[in-house]
């Protein structure tokens, strides 16, 4: 692999909008992305639909 | 996913067992698989995509779809068809743990319905072979069909991926090679009525009437929305079937001698015709966003005029920029002494004098925005001459490209007139089968025009409606509650959405620079390469000698360096996605993978290019399996793929069959590096084997 070029990592940007939520949000998109992983090109999405209302309910009290 | 070994058995012409196995070493990652036209390579290439995802995932130019096993050994055993089965089995790696897939369909299944088989995963854990349950949707998971275009293709037809109709297709690949499909999917299902509008019925049912009604209506929109959403996806996916059956009719007519010159130049005429609406698209776009940002200015000369003109005056009569500010004569004030040396004494009429012009003296902030209006007008001036300038050189562009348009349209039509005129009824029914479906197929793309404007709209007045929601305070406890629970639902998507925004625009500019330096080394221009906000890959140049002459214009490209642009594109995207997979990520899951290219023929028409094709692209994805004929190995690519030192495996494809059958100007030997290697055998049944050199 050429060497010139810089590794995309995670940017300043990135972590900044992603720590420019409150905490609550955080854990919530991280919740929500876990049960995302496994299903993301899945075409019936009932299952992950409740999945993520749970999560809010569990979370947002 | 990086491919081990492909064991096919019984599948078309490939009788019994045969077995490739790949190179997985990263420096040594070319695996090459010589074949003359027509020994299996298209076939070779569509068994590892039957393996990954069964019927469905067959080329639409691979024909007899319904008859996978070999057509010999069908007849045989016509009589006991459980016993005869075709298979496909797949050793491979990804993220650290080794799968092995099989798919297999029986005679008896194949006669009753082929799009039916049996597919299964098994993985390697601890040293124990564990079966995996949901075989097809982990295959998904690992290497989602959608990209599949992109990894396994032939060649000669990849000009189809970079046509304006496959964007979404181009986009979807981007994001699920990079890893940001994750948030994409996330931000869909956040926004869908079974959450986001789940939560908004539950705060509706617990407030007020007045805010109750505004959710209704949110509710209503986005129903709507819904509703147009899934019409567009069904629209969408309509417009791909027909286009499969144009692909198929056409290549029909390709075949037929009679049409085969018209057919061919209509390709390329349709070929250009896309490309050069895609650049019209982007001029509109262009001009849209220019008037939208800029247009105003070119009303203003009137104005900016009468301003410069007022400024001039006020200017001579001594009255801008203010002799005297209030600041000076304050401190003449409090200092009790006047510039000519008298005293000012409070109460004296020197002091009387003074301070009455305090009072219409202006402070230091006049001067400054008399500062800043010149400079405001001096700029608007500015922008309003380039916005003059870029207006013309669009409108131009855009008016030369409508004309081109128009002609190749009207030669298209004459084409469709001469081979709907030939005598044969076979071509006859071909062209009135095409000119129908191509028909239909405008018709609906004009739907799906309709369609996003509907979805946008909706999409603009539930904003307005959220803001409005949101600001309506709510007294009960379980009202607050539910309303928490909207606003974290809507703050997570805004959230998603941004993040995927960051990541897309930090990205882009990194493929664009390593498809740029590629594309630019292979056919050795000074171009510059542009993947627009949504995704359109475009290759400029700079035009003009003065400096200040030079604009930059879309590159009109040759049959060969469109296809050097693709092919360099999907080689860049393996390699950013490879290097973004081993760099840690903020969020699990938005990390890159590896993925292996296997292209059928990838030089058939780039001719001069073959060289810096075989040279950059083996140097940019991580696995590189080409299959190709002997006249597209000698000279150029032969000797560029010697110089990488990549090469690692090789094989060739033998045919066996009656000497009838062997197809005209194929040699019955193969001559690789100076050696023969026997690639026809003459047996009485046809059938093909995969030899390792």
């Amino acid at each position: 692999m050429p060497e010139t070029n810089k590794a995309p990592g995670p940017s300043d940007r990135v972590k900044g909008i992603f720590q420019s939520a409150s905490e609550e949000h955080q854990k919530l998109i991280r919740e929500i992305l876990k049960e995302e992983r496994d299903v993301q090109h899945m075409s019936r999405r009932s299952d992950i639909h409740n999945k993520i209302y749970d999560h809010v309910r569990r979370l947002i009290k | 996913m990086i491919l081990e070994r492909l064991v096919i058995k019984n599948f078309r012409q490939f009788k019994g067992e045969q077995e490739i196995i790949f190179t997985d070493n990263r420096e040594k990652n070319v695996t090459l698989i010589h074949a003359e036209n027509g020994f299996g390579k298209t076939t070779l290439l569509n068994a590892i995509l039957w393996g990954l995802y069964g019927h469905k995932g067959l080329t639409p130019d691979f024909e007899g779809k319904e008859q996978l096993i070999h057509n010999g050994l069908a007849h045989s055993f016509r009589k006991k068809p459980s016993e005869l089965e075709a298979m496909v089995h797949l050793t491979f790696s990804h993220d650290g743990a080794r799968y092995m897939l099989s798919r297999k369909i029986n005679l008896a299944q194949q006669l009753v319905d082929p799009r039916k088989d049996r597919i299964d995963l098994e993985t390697l854990r601890d040293g124990q072979t564990l079966n995996l349950d949901r075989p097809q949707h982990r295959i998904q998971a690992i290497i989602p069909e959608a990209i599949s275009k992109f990894l396994f293709f032939n060649g000669e037809r990849i000009d189809e991926l970079g046509l304006d109709k496959n964007r979404g297709q181009v986009t979807e690949a981007i994001h699920q090679m990079l890893g940001l499909k994750l948030l994409k999917s996330t931000i869909e299902d956040l926004n869908s009525p079974s959450v986001r509008g789940k939560f908004r019925k539950e705060l509706a049912d617990k407030t007020s009437d007045e805010k109750r009604e505004l959710i209704d209506q949110q509710a209503e929109l986005e129903g709507k929305q819904e509703q147009a959403n899934k019409k567009l996806s069904t629209t969408q996916e309509e417009i791909q079937a027909i286009d499969n059956e144009i692909i198929t009719i056409e290549a029909k007519l390709a075949a037929n001698k009679e049409t085969h010159e018209l057919q061919a130049k209509r390709a390329q005429l349709q070929r250009q015709n896309g490309e050069l609406s895609a650049r019209a698209e982007d001029i509109n776009k262009r001009l849209a966003k220019l008037i939208a940002e800029d247009g105003y200015t070119l009303f203003t000369p009137e104005l900016v005029a009468k301003g410069k003109a007022i400024m001039k005056d006020l200017r001579s009569q001594n009255r801008i920029p203010a002799p005297v500010i209030d600041t000076f004569l304050q401190q003449l004030l409090d200092e009790g002494k006047c510039i000519c040396e008298r005293c000012l004494e409070p109460g004296s009429n020197e002091y009387e004098a003074v301070k009455k012009k305090l009072s219409d003296a202006p402070d230091q902030d006049f001067n400054n925005a008399v500062s800043a209006l010149d400079h405001a007008i001096g700029i608007l001036e500015g922008v309003a001459e380039s916005t003059r300038e870029n207006l013309e050189q669009l409108t131009k562009e855009r008016a030369e490209l409508t004309t081109h348009i128009r002609t190749i349209e009207g030669d298209l039509e004459d084409i469709h007139q001469k081979v709907g005129s030939k005598n044969d009824e076979k071509v006859k029914e071909l062209e009135e089968s095409r000119r129908g479906k191509s028909l239909k197929r405008d018709e609906l793309t004009s739907r799906c025009g309709s369609l996003k404007k509907e979805i946008e709209i909706a999409a603009e007045a539930m904003s307005k409606l959220q803001s409005q929601i949101s600001k309506m305070e709510d007294l009960e406890d379980k009202a607050a509650l539910a309303q928490r629970r909207v606003d974290a639902v809507e703050e997570c998507t805004r959230l998603v959405s941004e993040l995927l925004k960051a990541e897309t625009e930090e990205l882009r500019p990194l493929l664009n620079k390593e498809i740029s330096e590629h594309f630019s080394k292979i056919i050795d221009r000074d171009y510059r390469a542009e993947l627009s906000e949504d995704f359109d890959l475009r290759i400029r140049s700079w035009i003009g000698d003065e400096d200040d002459e030079r604009i930059e214009q879309d590159v009109a490209l040759s049959t060969g360096q469109r296809q050097v642009k693709l092919l360099v594109f999907i080689a860049s995207l393996l390699a950013l996605a490879k290097r973004r997979s081993e760099i840690p990520t903020i969020l699990k899951g938005t990390a890159g993978s590896e993925y292996p290219l296997v292209t059928d023929a990838p030089f058939g028409n780039i001719s001069v290019f073959r060289e810096g094709i075989s040279r950059w692209v083996p140097n940019l994805a991580p696995q590189v399996t080409i299959l190709l004929t002997p006249s597209q190995y000698d000279g150029d690519v032969e000797k560029a793929l010697r110089e990488t030192g990549r090469v690692a495996k090789r094989y060739y494809l033998a045919y066996n069959g009656p000497e009838n059958t062997l197809r005209q100007g194929a040699n019955a030997y193969l001559t690789v590096e100076g050696k023969e290697y026997q690639q026809y055998f003459k047996a009485d049944e046809e059938f093909t084997e995969i030899k390792e050199l």
